[in-house]
């Protein structure tokens, strides 16, 4: 913006003072001139403005005579002009709502100008968070974001975050993280960054903002900024915690007498004898085996940043190291990151920046679903399922196990189950990570207006994992191995390494200008090429091949096996943007991209995706001059195109692959053909509309943001079922099917009190519903399993909402002949099974008395954060939860089951039928012989929870020490705090972590839980000082 | 500009890059052998677990209701059964399909032919038998649309492509003796199979020239010790038509038959460990049928003592994990053969002829041979042959629905009230056809479902 000099029509003012005009330059924090700063003589009508240089000239008065500068984002400042007639001011960042600077895609605007339905999180709301991930220090902290731990709380695990939804059936859900400016196609990156790092994270959730990153956006936009230096005094801060992790929730299971009645019954009522030892449960042991499981944690991090510079180079360093211990024994993580931002200014118009943000990590890790490893020893749900009459260790220092003597004599052997604690303390798998972000641009102003950026980066990442199974530790191939009675036969070991390089050039050219003061417009154009290529080489010991116990690498293997595998993905993409408004009142804004990418099928690998918003500030018309209640008034709507590109790297095509065969015992090479090749798969394309409105009231101390949005995707990129007779492939990825995402959100900031006791409140709430409209011509997709051995359950339907599940409804159990006979029953029924509900009425129990029985995706999701002031006290309250959604308790399929072998809950005690009681009010069917419905085959009433949640994830209580004594330290500042992360979570759900998802992120089985890592509860204690 | 976005995958053969050779042919009909292991890996939960041969137990779940004939049309087994059957057909027909053209050896092309052929032809057997009408696919579907093409044809129209595959394969196919046999499909083979086939849809007339051409030709033989017909040293022995082959060779290309079969609780004593799964137990009855002195019993069935559960001995190994042992499944085996000649025989009215036959494979047994039989007596003396020689490889269900016995056999052996949850067991005679997988009907509704499953 060019407002070189005061205006002619000024002119008539200007004979009645005629002095010397007052001159100056106007520069932000950092020392940078700013621009189109508005000059004005209070209490007249002068009005000036700064050119590009921040310079101005203004005529005023005396030198009594007040300037008044005022500027988007910054706080108005009044300067008396004083004798010498030339001022230098440094504009403070605004800290009202209203004037906040909301970075977009490749730019920045004023919240003010903003058309379109971004959520700004600023950094001072999560700095200060001991998080692991940003991911997770984004919970419940703006409106339309859903941040989800289906793992729990396992070390070094990033959430899953959704915006507005599910858009993609087929491909993925993940928004596109922006750092920086640089699209991450490996989003382990964004993970890394330590939240004291973080500016600014901007949420761009409506097509129109995200749109101008095209085929990425689908799923919405992060825009993560990170702090930079500012001119002046070298600032250091230093932010340092520690503290204990203790698992939020034990599950209550039978103790040893509990379930050696329960075995007795079980027993009697199988017609068979018991052994004498189970009327004297105290000669065997009582383990607790979650107690033997779980352990208190420590965590601690330690963080250092130091900002400065001067007036031509500015810098930030930090660095950060972070250990966290697992409330699951065995697991931890440790990260050590870097981040180094540097801006220099060549010139007047020439700039140049670098980011270099390197971290290494390591993981341990344990078998969780989803994590290699087979089910049956996932140590969480193992846990769980071992009698407690088995001893976790032994007096020869042996693991105790339930498949010896004499547990094999009771009944209690179980494939499958072995000793946790074994698992925990002997399975080794080791992830190293090393991840390096680099990012440069030059920027160059030729004229004044006009900028041209260059920007190349790179992002590459390299990982090691190593696994490793000792020839001491009981599993399926070798069930019998202890300590004592090692086994090199079951030894497995494996190590992966990968590495992704990434690399990014971007190139942006950005014209601003203003037309009669009353017109500004800007344009943007974008010529971008990225380009991603990964590999990963796995070497893997062959079982029964170890030669000995010494190294625990593959090559104590006599035989190894490798592998190799490669990713590769490029895009090329045009962009351009126009902005226009008419005096601050009249928003417009169109943006138009164009993508090309290897992803799809040659003949379709062009996506053009366009968006369009406007807004009216109505605050800004004449007629609201003369009222008091609103600060700003502004309404906004836009429509968009946004793409999915987040399908595998060549799912179009159709390969050959190896099927080896032997002809007797000569191996032989073998092909299959594999996948029907769709030459035509393309762009998911995302269509949003998007109504918005934005109001301040009460001298601005109420902020209130509402939308309402629908979106609607087509040509999903979707694996499609084929009938099992095309021989070579069930399913093939096409785009077809519709989704449509309603959801309406609130956002409301409010201050509610100020002064010596202040009180701010930040609130926000998000619906959204899923819907499926189309399939490409089917009803419903197959269903899929609840969890493994409950078939069926989740369904994709035409006309219903995502995430539904299917399921039996249990009426009690039968009692008596007569209601046996007189009642539809499952196949096989007797006295004392399941009484199962014939939905259908068609008088026989099958397959189409399966009903919905939840739904695993929830309706509402809120977040409100409440930050307390008093003297030198402050206090933050982050609550968070989910409304409407369902969970499986997948662990019941065998905690809640009719033998005993397993441990069981303890709400079965005592609580099942007895046939010589048969009137009893009892909730489960007959333990012993399984007769009728199983509740281990078919997912049913009993299993299905309310997900519903609330939490207060997080409550830190900090004391400032005053000016004065911080001084005396030689600090600039320093505060002391406390903070206890998730000290109440209100849920129905009686398993570990009331989010839980033992499929990761997918959204066909949303909300099923066994053997998932627990949620935690922390009380951690930091100290925070700079200087 | 567009070449940026067109990448080359390091790893990847694109089809269209393939089946140009002859050495790509070798290697996609060996890829097609290789397709008939997961059929075979859990042939025995629906050619074994519904008769009264074996048991499920209660653990693994979805067997117990294959084992009680309380199967419904979701059922996993089934559906898997349904599924990778047809993906053993859509290699073939690609193979068929694309070989035509192809310049190589016109020997070595008939012989591709006649193996695809032969395979197609065992998996659309098993397919009738099983489901009865099915969809009949012979080309490569190369569209989605064209899968919804297929309906369910009759079992008439099955069988004659069957034969056709067959008769072709036969024509075309090398005899042992002519070449080793390494398990490759053969002209006895295809031989054996046919003659099965018509078995099954009781034409003995036509079975019966095939049957005796394949014995007069004498490649085959039944072996002295039946213990060395399973060893996993003695593959493709000559008692041996066909059997798939299972390799260990620690890429998961071996069978996992001894720890699946081996009862709970035995660890290592049976096989080497793994997971021993009991999930073809072997029943009190088909121990209790086992003549007095019969040789096979002690390999054919045993008892586990600690638990008192009965597992079979023919395919015992020790592998080092899952999917890593040495046992070949046998499909088509000389006693198999001698004995549906019997049968064949025996409803020609050629009783003493069909006598012979039975006493061959009783002899081997160390039993005494039968005489002076009526017809109905030899025949229930076959199927009672049958059942104790051919135990736990998967004959015995098929036999049950052949001889239209099923109903009557499964009705009295839960009678006799011995076994695992007998009393569960729901005989009805549409239980003769599986249902159509739910699966597939839900993707095309337009596939009609059997009698008895809606």
């Amino acid at each position: 913006v060019v407002h070189a000099h005061a205006r002619s029509g000024h002119a008539e003012l200007v004979w009645q003072q005629p002095q010397e005009p007052v001159t100056g330059r106007v520069t932000n924090e950092a020392g940078e001139p700013l621009a189109g700063v508005s000059v004005s003589v209070k209490g007249t009508q002068q009005r000036s403005s700064t050119n590009n240089n921040g310079e101005f000239q203004i005529q005023a008065g005396g030198a009594a005579d007040v300037l008044v500068f005022s500027y988007v984002g910054y706080e108005n400042k009044e300067v008396s002009v004083g004798p010498q007639r030339t001022v230098l001011i440094q504009l403070a960042t605004a800290e009202t709502a209203i004037d906040e600077v909301v970075v977009v895609g490749y730019g920045a605007q004023s919240k003010r100008k903003i058309s379109t339905a971004v959520s700004k999180v600023s950094g001072s709301s999560i700095n200060h968070l001991p998080v692991t991930t940003p991911g997770n220090a984004l919970a419940g902290m703006a409106a339309g974001v859903q941040v989800q731990s289906g793992g729990g709380d396992t070390p070094g695990q990033a959430p899953t975050i959704r915006i507005r939804g599910i858009g993609s059936l087929g491909g993925g859900n993940a928004p596109l993280y922006v750092v920086d400016g640089y699209p991450l196609q490996d989003a382990s990156h964004f993970s890394r960054i330590s939240p004291s790092d973080i500016e600014s994270i901007e949420v761009l959730k409506d097509a129109a903002s995200a749109s101008i990153y095209g085929s990425r956006a689908a799923n919405g936009v992060i825009l993560v900024t990170t702090k930079r230096g500012k001119s002046g005094k070298t600032t250091f801060n230093v932010n340092a915690y520690s503290g204990l992790q203790q698992v939020y929730r034990k599950m209550e299971m039978m103790n040893a007498q509990e379930y050696l009645q329960y075995a007795k019954d079980a027993r009697n009522a199988s017609g068979l004898d018991y052994p004498d030892v189970f009327d004297t449960p105290e000669q065997l042991a009582n383990t607790d085996w979650q107690d033997v499981i779980f352990q208190s944690a420590p965590m601690s991090e330690f963080r250092l940043q130091a900002l400065g510079g001067n007036e031509k180079v500015q810098f930030s360093i930090s660095g950060s190291y972070l250990a966290q211990k697992g409330t699951l024994k065995g697991t931890d993580y440790k990260l050590a990151s870097m981040r180094t931002n540097l801006d220099a200014a060549l010139s007047d118009r020439l700039k140049i920046g670098v980011n270099f943000a390197p971290s290494v990590s390591i993981r341990h890790q344990q078998p969780l679903p989803g994590v290699s490893g087979p089910a049956s020893y996932v140590p969480v749900y193992a846990a769980l399922l071992m009698p407690p009459v088995v001893s976790a260790r032994l007096p020869n220092g042996d693991y105790g196990q339930n498949n010896v003597m004499p547990f094999t004599q009771y009944g209690f052997a179980e494939t499958g189950i072995h000793n946790p604690l074994a698992v925990l303390e002997l399975n080794e798998n080791r992830q190293n990570t090393l991840n390096l972000f680099n990012n440069a641009y030059l920027s160059w102003q030729p004229i004044d207006g006009l900028e041209i950026k260059t920007q190349g980066g790179a992002t590459v990442s390299a990982l090691t994992n190593q696994t490793y199974i000792p020839s001491t530790l009981a599993y399926a191939t070798s069930p019998f191995a202890n300590l004592s009675t090692p086994s090199l036969a079951g030894i497995q070991s494996q190590t992966n390494s990968g590495r992704n390089i990434d690399w990014v050039w971007e190139n942006t050219a950005t014209y601003t200008r203003n037309f009669n003061d009353v017109h500004n417009l800007s344009g943007l154009l974008l010529f971008s090429m990225q380009k991603t290529d990964n590999q990963l080489v796995a070497s893997t010991g062959r079982i029964g091949s170890f030669s000995n116990d010494i190294i625990t690498n593959p090559t104590a293997a006599t035989e190894q096996i490798g592998s190799l595998t490669y990713g590769r993905s490029s895009f090329l993409s045009y962009a351009a943007r126009v902005n226009y408004d008419y005096k601050d009142k009249y928003i417009l804004m169109a943006s138009v991209r164009t993508d090309a990418s290897s992803r799809f099928g040659p003949q379709n690998r062009f996506g053009v995706f366009q968006s369009y918003a406007a807004a009216w500030r109505i605050s800004e018309e004449s007629f609201m001059e003369s009222q008091q209640l609103f600060n700003e008034l502004k309404l906004r709507a836009s429509y968009g195109e946004t793409g999915n590109a987040n399908i595998g790297d060549n799912t179009w095509m159709s390969s050959v692959i190896a099927r080896n065969y032997s002809f007797g015992d000569a191996r032989v090479p073998g092909t299959i053909l594999q996948g029907l090749q769709n030459e035509n798969l393309t762009w998911e394309k995302n269509k949003q509309v998007n109504l918005g409105l934005d109001a301040a009231f009460l001298d601005n101390r109420i902020y209130l943001t509402v939308d309402v949005y629908r979106k609607n995707t087509a040509g999903m990129l979707f694996s499609k079922e084929l009938p099992a007779i095309v021989g070579y492939a069930t399913s093939f990825y096409t785009n077809i099917g519709k989704l449509q995402n309603d959801g309406f959100e609130v956002d409301l900031q409010t201050t509610n009190l100020e002064g010596a006791f202040s009180w701010s409140t930040n609130l926000n709430l998000s619906f959204n519903r899923t819907k499926v409209l189309d399939l490409g011509g089917r009803e419903s997709l197959n269903a899929l399993a609840g969890t493994p051995g409950w078939p069926n359950v989740y369904k994709v339907e035409v006309g219903q909402p995502l995430g539904n599940m299917y399921g039996f409804i249990i009426d009690g159990v039968v009692r008596n002949e007569a209601q046996l006979n007189g009642n539809p029953q499952w196949p096989g029924s007797t006295v004392g099974s399941y009484q199962i509900r014939d939905v259908d009425g068609n008088g026989t129990i099958n397959e189409g008395d399966r009903t919905l029985l939840g739904n695993g995706l929830p309706d509402f999701v809120y977040g409100m954060t409440n930050t307390l002031a008093y003297k030198n006290f402050d206090l933050s309250i982050v609550i968070q939860g989910v409304l409407g959604s369902n969970v499986i308790n997948g662990a019941s399929r065998h905690t809640e089951l009719w033998v005993g072998r397993f441990n069981t809950v303890k709400g079965m005690a005592n609580n099942y039928f007895d046939p010589a009681n048969p009137d009893r009010d009892v909730k489960y069917a007959r333990v012993g012989p399984r007769t009728g419905f199983s509740t281990a085959g078919e997912l049913h009433t009993y299993a299905v929870y309310n997900g519903s949640f609330l939490r207060v994830r997080n409550l830190t209580l900090g004391y400032n020490l005053s000016e004065r004594i911080a001084q005396k330290l030689r600090f600039s500042s320093a505060r002391i705090y406390v903070a206890g992360q998730n000290l109440l979570t209100v849920s129905d759900y009686p398993g570990f972590n009331p989010e839980p998802s033992m499929y990761g992120d997918s959204v066909y089985q949303p909300g099923s839980d066994q053997g998932t890592y627990p949620s935690n509860r922390s009380y951690l204690l930091g100290i925070n000082f700079g200087f | 500009c567009t070449d940026f976005v067109d990448l080359k995958y390091p790893t990847i053969v694109g089809q269209d890059q393939y089946y140009n050779t002859q050495s790509d042919f070798q290697a996609a009909v060996n890829g097609l052998y290789a397709s008939l292991r997961p059929v075979y890996n859990d042939f025995h939960t629906l050619a074994e677990l519904p008769s009264d041969n074996t048991q499920a137990n209660d653990y693994t779940l979805g067997l117990l209701s294959l084992d009680q004939m309380t199967w419904l049309d979701n059922n996993t087994n089934i559906q898997n059964l349904w599924l990778n059957s047809y993906r053993v057909i859509g290699q073939a027909n690609t193979i068929l399909a694309r070989i035509n053209g192809i310049s190589m050896d016109e020997n070595v092309k008939a012989r591709f032919i006649a193996e695809a052929k032969f395979i197609r032809a065992l998996m659309y057997f098993n397919l009738v038998r099983f489901f009865g009408d099915v969809p009949l696919v012979v080309n490569e579907i190369k569209t989605e649309a064209e899968a919804y093409g297929y309906l369910r044809e009759s079992v008439q129209v099955v069988y004659d492509q069957i034969e056709l595959d067959l008769t072709d394969a036969i024509a075309i196919l090398p005899s042992v003796g002519q070449v080793e046999n390494d398990g490759r499909a053969t002209k006895g083979a295809a031989q054996g199979l046919l003659g099965t086939v018509y078995v099954a849809q009781r034409s003995f007339e036509e079975a019966l020239p095939i049957l005796a051409e394949l014995i007069g030709d004498g490649h085959y033989k039944l072996l002295d010790d039946y213990e060395a017909l399973f060893l996993a040293s003695n593959k493709n022995n000559e008692e041996m038509l066909f059997s798939i082959q299972y390799h260990s060779n620690g890429n998961a290309e071996g069978s996992n038959f001894s720890i699946l079969f081996a009862p709970f609780g035995s660890g290592t004593e049976i096989t080497s460990g793994g997971n021993p799964a009991q999930v073809n137990e072997g029943t009190q009855d088909l121990w209790d049928a086992f003549e007095e002195g019969d040789a096979r019993k002690p390999v054919a069935i045993a008892k586990y003592s600690p638990t008192g559960v009965y597992y079979t001995r023919k395919f015992l190994d020790k592998p080092t994990a899952n999917y890593e042992a040495s046992n070949n499944w046998p499909v088509l085996r000389y006693a198999d053969v001698k004995l549906l000649y019997a049968e064949t025989l025996n409803e020609l009215g050629r009783g003493s002829d069909a006598m012979d036959e039975l006493n061959d494979v009783r002899r081997r047994a160390d039993l005494d041979g039968l005489s002076g039989l009526g017809q109905a007596a030899l025949r229930d003396a076959i199927q009672r042959e049958r059942r104790v020689e051919l135990c736990f490889e998967g004959h015995r269900w098929f036999d049950l629905l052949r001889t239209g016995n099923m109903v009557d056999v499964m009705s009295a052996y839960k009678e006799k009230g011995v076994g695992y949850q007998v009393d569960s067991y729901e005989v009805d005679s549409y239980k003769v056809l599986l249902p159509i997988p739910f699966r597939e009907r839900s993707l095309n509704p337009k596939l009609t479902q059997n009698n008895g499953y809606e």
